[in-house]
């Protein structure tokens, strides 16, 4: 097109022009007058049509959610500051039920629940409008967990192993290393064909801008998208940020993806709901929380499933968090997930503050999938290294008099010291599923006992490297074939002497 | 069933623009006799909000002014 110069008085007969022929419908709106306003619950009289939880428009963009319907008002919880509110205003519904806009482009973005981009990358194109709320899929939709999701994390992938579909709680006092787990598990899906989707509630911004910035760093962005409610989000956002996550997660579930979930943490999210709840002024329980809290969190977690080949085939495994007070499982919202999902990761401080992370008390986690979800090379390794740690723990309190004691049970506890300590790792650091096997083969087969306890932190990584430079191919062939062969574990055990004899400082010296 | 109608204009009504606005008004509610409220309010500038039993019908001016600012 040439450059042609235009005047105002082009642009004014342009906006003219359009103007005239500018002809907007007038169409019915629900309306309802505000009665009162404050803690951001709106309470408004008329509003008769209106469907629950249906989007109420404030006024000046600001948008509620119909969550009281009494006879002659309604309650409105209002999604963000709402400030010019007044009351005698007007407010309209919009016949629209609360929906989040989702698309495949939201992979490595950050977003508010109502789908509002937070990372100043701009919009994402929208494919459809799904709504927050939705039932769970049904009894003959579903198929059995069969297929493993590898966090990464030896203590779990062996002896707590969860599959692709389950929902496994991770709960513990405050900094027990949940939220590492969570990440660590995202961190290992970068070939394993899982999106992520980590949906923070409640937490800090700076948290969250570190989280992402790590994660971008390890290159996990690329399959990760973050639903974020932070900590000075009004309690409303806080409330529906894990519905918004899951309907995020089911438009990949309709695609036959599989999808992990973690919900960082629904402690915090019944509190946000047992805020709203006391000012729509809800008849409150036990521990003041409303009476449907164990709703809130089934409905949500119901959704997290494995489908059959006719829906897709694909799933959604849900890692939901919970922050314990003083270890105490026994309250009211512990309790409730507890008996809502499929297992649970147990995190102890005490453990933690003796040096074992993750701090996972192997003897209190439970994961009701269990080995179905398992490969085999895994399977014939983690039977004798529950085993071994069984047996530990019974002797643990002998372990003080370890010179007084015969020399069995002093063979046990030097086998179960190692055996533990294999199970130590740095929460940023997952390792394969055929690394983990090799590491724990080596431990429970006893190569392990001739070593210095100190140095074996140091054994493993200089292990993995040796097995990486010398030996990959063996690490390929478990990894193709998914279990350990007569000849594969031979090769295991010429492989491991070989390496500990290039090491005789670490011997134990035996004083004779 | 009683229905609560009210109709807002910016002055007012005219008796040929109560024949108009009688006319719409049992159009919309699909009876002959109607009986409504009639309020002035200035502050719509012109035209006429009618609202039956909740349901607001606004082709006020400034219901006009505030969509074409929003789009």
């Amino acid at each position: 097109m040439a450059n042609k110069k235009i005047s105002s008085s082009d642009i004014a007969s342009i906006f003219d022009k359009k103007l005239k022929n500018w002809r907007p419908q007038v169409e019915p709106r629900v309306a309802g007058q505000v009665t009162s306003f404050g803690d951001g619950v709106v309470v408004a009289d008329g509003l008769n049509d209106l469907k629950a939880n249906e989007l109420v428009d404030l006024g000046n963009g600001a948008m509620g959610v119909a969550l009281n319907l009494n006879e002659s008002s309604v309650g409105i919880v209002a999604l963000d500051e709402a400030s010019h509110l007044k009351v005698g205003q007007m407010v309209y519904g919009t016949g629209r039920v609360l929906s989040i806009g989702v698309g495949n482009e939201l992979l490595g973005r950050v977003i508010d629940p109502l789908g509002k981009p937070q990372d100043s990358l701009g919009s994402y194109k929208v494919e459809s409008y799904q709504p927050l709320e939705k039932i769970a899929p049904g009894v003959m939709s579903r198929q059995s967990v069969d297929q493993p999701l590898q966090t990464g994390i030896k203590a779990i992938d062996s002896m707590i192993p969860i599959g692709r579909g389950q929902r496994e709680l991770i709960i513990g006092d405050r900094g027990t290393g949940k939220s590492a787990i969570a990440l660590g598990t995202i961190l290992n899906q970068s070939d394993q064909n899982v999106i992520c989707v980590y949906v923070s509630i409640g937490q800090k911004r700076s948290f969250l801008a570190q989280t992402v910035a790590l994660l971008k760093d390890r290159g996990a962005m690329d399959y990760t998208i973050f639903v974020n409610a932070s900590a000075s989000d009004p309690a409303s956002m806080q409330y529906l940020a894990p519905f918004a996550g899951t309907t995020v997660a089911e438009h990949f579930l309709a695609q036959g993806k599989d999808v992990l979930i973690v919900y960082d943490d629904l402690s915090k999210h019944a509190q946000a709901y047992r805020e709203i709840s006391l000012l729509l002024r809800r008849p409150s329980g036990r521990e003041a929380y409303p009476g449907d809290v164990f709703y809130l969190h089934s409905r949500l977690l119901e959704r997290a499933c494995r489908l059959n080949k006719d829906y897709g085939g694909g799933s959604i495994t849900a890692l939901p968090i919970i922050e314990t007070q003083a270890n105490d499982v026994s309250a009211y919202i512990p309790t409730n997930v507890i008996s809502i999902t499929d297992g649970q990761i147990y995190l102890e401080t005490d453990l933690f503050n003796a040096g074992v992370r993750p701090a996972i008390n192997v003897g209190l986690s439970v994961s009701r999938v269990g080995s179905a979800a398992q490969k085999k090379a895994m399977k014939q390794v983690a039977g004798p290294l529950k085993l071994d740690l069984a047996q530990f723990r019974e002797l643990e309190a002998f372990a003080q008099f370890s010179s007084d004691l015969d020399q069995a049970t002093k063979k046990q506890l030097d086998r179960g010291q190692r055996v533990s300590s294999v199970l130590n790792q740095t929460w940023d650091k997952p390792l394969t599923l055929e690394k983990q096997v090799a590491i724990i083969w080596a431990a429970t087969r006893g190569h392990l006992d001739g070593l210095k306890t100190d140095i074996l932190s140091e054994w493993e990584t200089n292990f993995l490297e040796y097995l990486d430079d010398a030996e990959s191919d063996l690490l390929a062939k478990i990894k193709a074939q998914g279990k350990l062969e007569d000849d594969d574990e031979k090769r295991l055990v010429q492989i491991v002497t070989t390496f500990n004899n290039l090491h005789p400082e670490w011997q134990i010296v035996e004083e004779e | 069933m009683p229905q609560n109608i009210v109709v807002t204009t910016a002055i007012e009504l005219t008796p040929e623009a109560r024949g108009e606005v009688d006319f719409a008004v049992s159009k919309l509610t699909g009876e002959s006799q109607v009986n409504y409220e009639t309020k002035v309010d200035p502050q719509i500038i012109g035209g006429v909000r009618i609202a039956i039993n909740g349901r607001v019908y606004d082709a006020t001016v400034s219901a006009k002014l505030e969509k074409l600012i929003n789009q």
